[in-house]
């Protein structure tokens, strides 16, 4: 059963409703998010929008954008809800511009979930998610038992015990 | 770092990229790929940890004030965006 359910953009990408706020009591706020699994941070979001969640200002970072020129961001920590309460905080980037709001591949790992896209039926599904589990252990090798060659030592016999054959 | 600078995200990001080149790329490339470093840009240290909350976490603990750069050990960028931003050409670097 899906964690939670979200629909299709106008724009036709797929979305989803989520609750982020900052330090500011009752600040909480829900938005639309569109689900970019191209995107590798947590949360994306206007500088406008962020402002009155009171989210905490983490510094500057640098992002790579699609065509692999760099660009300097904003950062701040902020939390995350699901409808259904399940939360997180990641480092949000804070956009100067106004425009979409944007949910990466860390929302998706921090809340641990996995993501269904259904576009025919317009619908996105957010699954729980878990790490494979692990191989099983190989059983320790006992090593064989160590065998301790015999010495054989060849002692010569005492002087005398042998005697020259005789050679008839 | 000049105080007039702190609040330019731009003069922030070039200074911590600058501390971190300089200072420690070299070891954390060899102990914490894939981490999370903040560069405080006035003192010049760094607090590195798995994920970028932790990592701010540690930061904000022992500088209160200080003034952070986010670094992902071995990565050109803290992180990736599909799009093309049509970014004010101030801020973008290259």
């Amino acid at each position: 059963m899906p964690s939670q359910t979200g629909s299709f953009h106008s724009v036709g990408s797929p979305s989803l409703k989520i609750r982020i706020s900052g330090v500011i009591p009752n600040s909480e706020r829900e938005f639309e998010g569109i689900i970019d699994t191209g995107f590798t941070g947590f949360i994306s979001m206007p500088m406008v929008q962020a402002f009155p969640l009171g989210l905490v200002l983490a510094g500057s970072t640098m992002v790579v954008l699609a065509d692999n020129s760099k660009s300097a961001r904003l950062t701040a920590i902020g939390l995350a809800r699901l409808e259904n309460g399940e939360e997180g905080a990641g480092l949000i980037i804070l956009e100067w511009q106004q425009g979409d709001i944007l949910i990466g591949m860390e929302f998706l790992r921090s809340l641990k979930k996995g993501l269904r896209v259904l576009p025919l039926s317009r619908s996105v599904e957010l699954i729980d998610d878990a790490p494979p589990p692990s191989p099983p252990t190989a059983p320790v090798a006992t090593p064989p038992p160590t065998v301790t060659p015999e010495v054989l030592t060849l002692s010569a016999p005492p002087a005398g015990s042998l005697k020259p054959s005789e050679h008839n | 770092m000049d105080q007039q600078n702190l609040s330019n995200p731009k003069a922030v990001a070039e200074e911590g990229e600058r501390i971190y080149r300089e200072k420690y790329q070299a070891d954390f490339e060899q102990k914490y790929r894939g981490w999370f470093v903040l560069i405080d840009v006035r003192t010049e240290k760094a607090y590195q940890a798995e994920t970028a909350p932790a990592a701010v976490d540690i930061a904000r603990k022992d500088a209160p004030d200080g003034v952070f750069h986010i670094i992902r050990v071995g990565e050109p960028g803290a992180f990736r965006v599909s799009y093309r931003s049509s970014a004010e050409p101030d801020w973008v670097l290259s």
